[in-house]
């Protein structure tokens, strides 16, 4: 009998079974059991004992494929950070893992189709996925950027969903100005299945690269339908949906264009490219963000602030915590901690002034941010405090950097 | 194992089950439209091997765009929004106590695949399918029959339009599941094709747990008769097994003369067609089709056929109907061809300039379509795969039947790479000794079955017979729970339901009558309010929703009774009789009420009358 470990997954085997002899293809062992295509295609699971392997074939080691693609002349770079647009199913172990190749997500893509390539650039810069992103991360995406934005090629961004709105934020603050547009996109129901958003996603953002937008953007689906993609302002959207195609919604207003049938339609109002892309590649990661709840105490709320350069509380309604929580915010101002208010809402701006918590929370020193977004506002911050003197703090806080504040909301 | 001169025939029988949906929480039935649209592409990848399947490409070749209309028993899991929720227990138990009952090994844990299918009916581009059991058996009049799988899978969402490039499909049935049973090559014609069918659909309604709905039952024949294997899909009827095989064996035999003649002709070396515009021969035509299409903008096409003439439609030869299958999958509705012309409002004019065009030899056919310019190139492709694949006479794809005109091509066989596994689902263990002490217990002949029924519901052997053989065992088992009354469920199911629907020419589903029953029992009303109840809404007079907050329902009490049997008393005449009592205090009230009690009643007030 064949030692079960030293077959290799894609090994071809004949197997007995109860009696009955079976062939298939060996995908491996996990949890103490064998995993085995059968020759009719279907996975099927055995005990270790339960089997005798009558015979195994050898595997030859897989040949690796280049991982990126220069284009010559190409206007556009596609980078890769990982992320389920950038995933595949790894067969061995079931998981969907970020892959090394992104080449056959954009084979099957339009600008493909009927003879004509599209030139553009791939790229791996980054292969995570996106809730393992850290701002030190955001800043090596910035780097990566600014060389692709100096070479004359706008960038198409693929990321993960789940942190993509932070990412992407980050790159609006931290390039003051954008010579060609920056694009984020990426995919909510996994490129391995047929009727991925992965594919029409991309198709989209490429085509939201090509338009005069100054600041950065994210391109997914409009609704469930495979016709739209909605172009949006990176610091005033938000992922709404744990699993829709249509999870991303711009807060409060409405999209900056909108890609469907092939053609792009922009008419929102935004800032349009500048002659040079200008980055202040800084963020201060002493930033924390916390949520206020009912029974929030003021020992656990001081563990997360203390000794952090800012704080962003996300309140309740128009920005509220709890009265017992208003002594720790005191002190850790004195000791020069900024704090920042926001709305759980989600909806809806901040306001301290209708009742007397939200004087009280303003004349202890919190900062109201109006409308901004909790993350935004979390972003910003970093961006702020790595770039600027403190003393600026306040006043860059509430003025309008990136058009992440909205003035007049809309019915 | 083999048949006469090389046949070989297997079975594939679908049965759909009436728990909830596989794997969202979403009922089986239930599929009216809320509305809502949404629209889709598939993108075909790759196979876990690496190979892309046949089918797939083409697939990707016919370039569709998909169009789901949202059923109210269908959330985000079937708008394929959210990944799969748990399998369905009941489903799983009733696929593996099946397998078990069949004698097949039951493997240790039920891994969820994906098969690629991405003619879009399913929304993720993949149906879930699970294997439970392998390498199982099933006696016949004529010996065993091997059973090579049996597989719990989701149903597809059901074709509602096709409208050129664009399908229309509802989700309700989708995700339904289906239990599908596979035999080996091992049946030797198409009567035991069809004992075989009966005998496995058997084992399935026995668990109770098959669904009702026409289509509940769908079988799937693989034949061949040497040229490659054919799936025929679809048959909804079992008796149809028996027309669809002979068919098929007609079908085989005559492109086995066509070819040969063909060859005879043109050597059969690879086909290359020329299509061209011949729209300006048919402006003034009075053929229907071809005036409506170039109306709609579009162009005639014409080509010559090179040796098809004689072989398009005549006697028992028919590749005139292989040319317009292949001219189908690129989204034509069909072609005209010479041995059916003049006809279909061509004239002989038409037909002759046609030919003056064409030039085709006296051997060649030729054929004319309504279609764009523009589609030349992929109409030409189309034409000569189909021509290519049938001169070597490979004949393996899979085709679908209509008793009407016979089989039909659907698409080309699937291979087994399309398969790769369900990551959002993990591998599911369970307790095969429940299972196999299940199976156990499931009755062996229809007669076991009916015994059973009978026992169990206090039901005559006649009843439970009717209640098996029209499969009504879970409506029986239900409407016995609802209202308490199991003779009366059978004698609703049995009878009254039919002569509703011939009262009042209209039927509910099962659904309806199940909610207004339950509603009716939520007002602590029993039977007759219940049969009231439904009266009125098979009268349109009430409807599902409305009828348990209706007055009409509430049977009278004893004084109501008494006061209107006073009445009768007091007016006299033959509906004062006994005998005609009932029928008269129903036409004074609508309402329901007792009728021993109603007797009971009249007697004393008799009594007390005559001191
Ligand atoms: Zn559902």
């Amino acid at each position: 009998m064949s030692d079960l470990g030293s077959i290799k997954f894609g090994a071809a085997i004949r197997f007995r079974y109860r009696n009955t002899v079976l062939s298939g293809t060996f995908i491996g062992i996990e949890n103490g059991i064998v995993t085995i295509k059968l020759a009719n295609g279907y996975n099927a699971g055995f005990l270790p004992d339960s089997i005798e392997i009558l015979e195994h074939s050898e595997v030859k080691a897989e040949r690796k494929k280049e991982p990126t693609r220069k284009a010559e002349g190409a206007k556009i770079s596609i980078l890769s950070t990982g992320g389920t647009i950038a995933s595949r199913v790894d067969y061995t172990t079931g998981a969907v893992k970020p892959s090394e190749d992104i080449d056959w997500l954009l084979e099957s893509a339009p600008f493909n189709r009927n003879g004509s390539r599209l030139t553009a650039e791939f790229r791996i810069i980054e292969n995570i996925l996106s809730e393992n992103m850290k701002p030190s991360n955001w800043i090596a995406i910035a780097r990566k950027i600014k060389t692709d934005l100096d070479a004359g090629r706008s960038v198409v961004v693929l990321h993960g969903t789940d942190t993509m709105t932070y990412t992407a934020s980050a790159m609006a603050f931290m390039f003051r100005s954008l010579s060609h547009p920056v694009v984020f996109t990426g995919s909510q129901r996994s490129s391995d299945r047929p009727s991925s958003d992965s594919f029409l996603n991309v198709e989209g953002a490429v085509s939201v690269s090509s338009s005069n937008l100054g600041e950065v953007a994210i391109a997914m689906h409009s609704s469930p339908s495979d016709d739209c993609i909605s172009a949006m302002r990176a610091v005033r959207t938000r992922k709404m949906h744990s699993t829709r195609r249509d999870a991303f919604k711009p807060i409060e207003e409405g999209p900056m264009g909108k890609y469907s049938n092939g053609k792009l339609e922009m008419y929102g109002e935004y800032r349009p490219l500048s002659g040079e892309s200008t980055l202040d590649d800084r963020l201060e990661q002493s930033v924390t963000m916390t949520y206020f709840y009912p029974g929030l105490s003021a020992g656990d709320f001081e563990s997360m602030a203390s000794g952090k350069k800012a704080v962003v509380i996300m309140g309740t309604g128009l920005g509220h915590i709890a009265d017992d929580l208003l002594q720790s915010i005191r002190r850790l101002s004195r000791d020069g901690t900024e704090f920042m208010m926001t709305s759980q809402c989600i909806y809806g701006r901040v306001n301290p002034f209708i009742y007397s918590t939200g004087r009280n929370l303003s004349d202890a020193g919190v900062t109201y941010l109006g409308d901004m977004l909790s993350e935004v506002a979390y972003v910003k911050s970093m961006y702020v405090l790595g770039n600027f003197p403190a003393d600026r703090f306040r006043e860059l806080m509430t003025s309008n950097l990136r058009n992440e504040l909205l003035e007049r909301l809309k019915l | 194992m083999t048949g006469e001169s090389g046949t070989k025939i297997g079975l594939e029988i679908h049965v759909q089950l009436n728990t909830g949906k596989l794997f969202c929480r979403c009922r089986s039935t239930g599929e009216t439209h809320t509305g809502t649209r949404i629209s889709r592409r598939l993108y075909a990848t790759t196979g876990e091997m690496g190979k892309s399947d046949s089918a797939v490409k083409f697939e990707t070749f016919r370039n569709r765009t998909f169009e789901y209309l949202v059923t109210e028993n269908s959330c985000l899991v079937e708008a394929d929004e959210e990944p799969p929720h748990h399998i369905d227990g009941e489903a799983l138990e009733t696929a593996l106590v099946v397998a078990s009952k069949l004698d097949c090994i039951l493997l240790e844990r039920v891994f969820v695949m994906r098969k690629l299918v991405i003619d879009g009916s399913n929304t993720s581009g993949f149906q879930r399918t699970a294997l439970v059991g392998i390498g199982g058996t099933i006696n016949t009049s004529r010996g065993p029959v091997r059973i090579s799988s049996v597989c719990l899978e989701e149903d597809s969402a059901r074709k509602t339009e096709t409208n050129g490039s664009s399908v229309q499909y509802s989700l309700g049935r989708l995700g339904v599941p289906l239990i599908e049973i596979s035999t080996e090559p091992d049946i030797k014609d198409e009567e035991h094709a069809v004992e075989t069918a009966r005998a496995i659909s058997f084992v399935v309604t026995a668990t109770g747990k098959a669904h009702r709905a026409a289509e509940a039952i769908r079988q799937d024949v693989n034949v061949s008769f040497g040229h490659g294997r054919i799936e025929l899909k679809g048959i909804s009827r079992i008796s149809d097994i028996k027309e669809c095989i002979r068919a098929e064996r007609e079908r085989n035999a005559a492109l086995g003369s066509a070819i040969s003649i063909l060859g005879e002709r043109t050597g059969n070396e690879t086909f290359n067609l020329t299509l061209r515009d011949v729209s300006e021969l048919f402006r003034d035509t009075q053929s229907r089709v071809l005036k409506k299409g170039l109306e709609a903008g579009n162009q005639i096409l014409g080509l010559v056929l090179p040796g098809m003439h004689g072989l398009l439609k005549s006697g028992d030869f028919r590749l005139g109907r292989e040319l317009a299958d292949a001219v189908k999958t690129v989204g034509l509705s069909g072609l005209m061809h010479s041995d059916e012309l003049p006809g279909y409002g061509v004239t002989e004019e038409e037909v002759r300039n046609l030919r003056s065009m064409l030039s085709p030899r006296k051997v060649d056919g030729f054929a004319i379509m309504v279609a764009r310019v523009t589609d030349i190139e992929r109409i030409r492709t189309a034409m000569e795969l189909r021509l290519a694949k049938i001169i070597t006479m490979d004949l393996a794809e899979t085709r679908g039947y209509n008793p009407e005109i016979g089989t039909f091509f659907l698409r080309p066989l699937a291979g087994s790479e399309r398969m790769y596994p369900e990551t959002d689902v993990e591998a599911i263990e369970y307790d095969q000794k429940h299972v196999c002490a299940l199976s156990e217990k499931l009755p062996r002949t229809p007669e076991e079955a009916s015994m059973e029924i009978s026992r169990k519901y206090g039901i005559s052997r006649q009843d439970a017979d009717t209640i098996f053989r029209e499969n009504s065992l879970a409506l029986l088992e239900r409407i016995s729970e609802i209202s308490s009354d199991s003779r009366w469920a059978t004698r609703f199911i049995l009878q009254l339901k039919g002569a509703f629907e011939t009262k009042h020419g209209k039927a509910l589903s099962e659904d309806e009558i199940i909610s207004i029953l339950e509603a009716v029992r939520n007002r602590n009303l029993g039977r007759e309010s219940m049969e009231k109840a439904l009266d009125l809404v098979y009268a349109g007079k009430e409807t599902p929703l409305s009828v348990s907050a209706s007055s009409s329902i509430v049977p009278l009490s004893s004084q109501e009774l008494d006061t209107i049997l006073r009445q009768i008393l007091d007016e006299g005449g033959p509906g004062s009789e006994k005998s005609r009592i009932i029928a008269s205090i129903r036409e004074k009230s609508g309402r329901p009420f007792d009728p021993s009690t109603a007797m009971k009643a009249y007697d004393s007030l008799k009594a007390r009358a005559g001191k």
